[in-house]
């Protein structure tokens, strides 16, 4: 299964042309009828079927809709950050595309062959066409130098934008898998065999040649030492400004490109779903459900807790399915109000058996209800040296029944 | 003398009451070995109070559950407990450059935590400080409360006095319910 990002940019490159019309729109807005149109100009052979699908890919895309679909008036707006996306993916984030450097690159290797082809020429060669394509060369490595500085800084922006913990982080990490690609070539034509360092390798040896060429003037063969000395100080800080930007940069990227665990992508997730919907669309204290007792202050001193145990005699009459009378409908019995009971029991000077206490006082509840109040009670009057504890009793109410210590309260 | 008759003859107050606070019982202490061997007895105990007595084998834990729906408090402080969680998981997840998963191995490591440098208002990215903001953790010391009340339900720990916490067993009853999300997503996408 495709990683979500990976899904997210393969839909917004696979539009990239769309998406660019999109952008050029005023206030990126587009209606319903103009995007099938140029979604079928842009992609020919397309069936109805299939422009429907393209749409619905668009407007359904995670992390978030790329296409915005406005019902009422009809209309598909460009989501905002797409735009922002799509601005650097035209490199509004200044980090020169590879093909640039590699055409200059071309450049340099052409004017070093054609010298060559001259040199090695059987009639008397051209020095003023060596010259020229000299100059050539010295062109390209200037403008090589030029764009190596503005990547170094371009990356070192870059870098900053994905330290910036104010920024989104399902923002950044698109950004980082951009970042990535668009890095990637980069990478490769500086490596130690790659084909600008082949390229300089044979341009250095062309210029040896015609140093080495006794018929060859001083002025040319200088000018050949002054470019052997460029190009070499050109190949080495070309290569220098993108490594200390991709090591600067690299850490980030891999933080981001990692393969999240189930637990980030999880809370993630949820605190997404709390942004937009608030918490109570998660459904929490259904999954952690909690108990009353997780308060900070401890409610009951262990060592006042002297022996207090519950044991259940389990009903031994089996319970048969029951007719549905008209009278279970009716019987309806309200939660016990604890707040209210625990302050009837502590406004009491004492109360001999707090669970019987409470028997009465709602004798059309269960045992069961009976001793959650008790348990709850006991937590809201949070004071155990009030609690004095009993021996051994028997509580019973229609089928159910309790054998636990008695627990009474005095002021 | 087996474990009935030691919960008959009160050797047991305090873990019960422990559990009875939302203390959940890890390996790490003594009392695990009792839930484990005396389960029977002591599930009967507190299912007479309304209480579920669950235990976590993969975890490692013990803990109490109410039959009944949480109420408001309940509630509110669930949702304290999982947002704090989540935050903890994005920051964490945030500041790990290299190339280690957040996973929940990697939360129980016993070292622990700066949790409350790393969850003040301070430091705390804007987004991320809108949506605690949002369940009512408006302060640092909010933000202390739950991690203290977490400490009470024996989730984390704080191990030191410049606010290193670490987290217990406990907690992937969290990581489990943040899991559940992710798997949302993914069954979406099929």
């Amino acid at each position: 299964m495709m990683n979500r990002n990976a899904t997210f940019l393969q839909i917004l490159l696979e539009n990239e042309e769309l998406l660019s019309s999109i952008a050029q729109e005023s206030e990126h807005r587009i209606s319903a009828n103009n995007l099938k149109q140029r979604i079928a100009q842009f992609n020919p052979g397309f069936t109805e079927e299939q422009i429907e699908k393209r749409l619905s890919k668009l407007v359904n895309s995670e992390p978030f809709a790329i296409l915005i679909l406005n019902k009422q008036e009809e209309e598909i707006i460009l989501h905002e950050q797409i735009t922002e996306l799509f601005l650097w993916l035209s490199n509004q984030l200044y980090i020169v595309h590879d093909k640039m450097m590699e055409a200059l690159v071309e450049t340099i290797d052409q004017a070093s062959n054609e010298i060559r082809d001259e040199i090695s020429s059987k009639g008397k060669f051209n020095t003023h066409l060596i010259s020229i394509k000299m100059d050539e060369m010295f062109r390209s490595l200037s403008q090589l130098r030029n764009i190596s500085e503005q990547n170094k800084r371009a990356i070192a922006t870059q870098t900053q934008n994905l330290r910036d913990k104010n920024i989104d982080y399902e923002y950044r990490k698109i950004t980082a898998s951009i970042i990535e690609e668009h890095l990637e070539p980069l990478r490769m034509m500086i490596n130690d065999d790659s084909f600008i360092v082949q390229v300089m390798d044979n341009a250095e040896t062309t210029l040896g040649i015609i140093r080495g060429n006794s018929t060859i003037a001083e002025e040319l063969k200088s000018k050949s030492l002054r470019l052997s000395k460029d190009m070499a100080l050109t190949s080495t800080k070309t290569r220098e400004d993108h490594l200390s930007a991709f090591k600067s940069i690299q850490p980030f990227l891999d933080a981001f490109r990692k393969k999240q665990s189930d637990l980030v992508v999880g809370s993630q997730r949820a605190l997404k779903m709390m942004n937009q919907f608030g918490v109570k669309h998660l459904k929490i204290p259904s999954s952690i459900t909690l108990i009353r007792g997780t308060r900070p202050n401890n409610i009951f001193s262990d060592a006042s807790l002297k022996k207090w145990f519950i044991r259940v005699n389990k009903s031994k009459e089996e319970v048969g399915p029951k007719p549905i009378s008209v009278e279970q409908a009716a019987s309806f019995v309200p939660s016990i109000p604890i707040s209210r009971l625990s302050n009837h029991i502590t406004g009491q000077t004492e109360v001999e058996d707090i669970l019987y206490f409470i028997m009465n006082k709602y004798p059309r509840h269960d045992l069961g209800a009976c001793t959650k109040a008790m348990v709850d009670c006991l937590v809201k009057i949070n004071n155990f040296k009030l609690l004095k504890f009993g021996k051994l009793t028997h509580y019973s109410r229609d089928k159910q029944r309790l054998e636990v210590a008695l627990i009474g309260y005095t002021r | 003398m087996d474990i009935r008759d030691r919960m008959i003859n009160g050797d047991f107050q305090t873990l019960i009451w422990g559990l009875l606070r939302g203390e959940h019982i890890d390996l790490d202490s003594q009392d695990y070995t009792f839930l484990e061997e005396g389960y029977d007895e002591f599930q009967n105990t507190f299912q007479s109070l309304g209480f579920s007595l669950i235990h976590e084998l993969g975890g490692g834990f013990f803990y109490l559950q109410r039959v009944k729906i949480a109420d408001s408090t309940e509630k509110r402080q669930a949702n304290q407990i999982s947002t704090i969680f989540f935050v903890t998981v994005q920051v964490l997840q945030d500041q790990e450059t290299n190339k280690t998963a957040i996973d929940l191995p990697y939360l129980l490591n016993q070292r622990g935590f700066p949790l409350e440098h790393i969850l003040s208002k301070r430091t705390l990215p804007n987004h991320l400080s809108r949506i605690m903001n949002g369940i009512g953790i408006k302060t640092d010391d909010d933000m202390i409360a739950v991690l203290t009340k977490m400490q009470t339900m024996k989730l984390v720990e704080r191990i030191s006095s410049d606010g290193t916490w670490r987290f217990r067993r406990g907690i992937s009853r969290l990581e489990q319910l943040a899991r559940s999300y992710a798997e949302e997503v993914e069954g979406e996408e099929e």
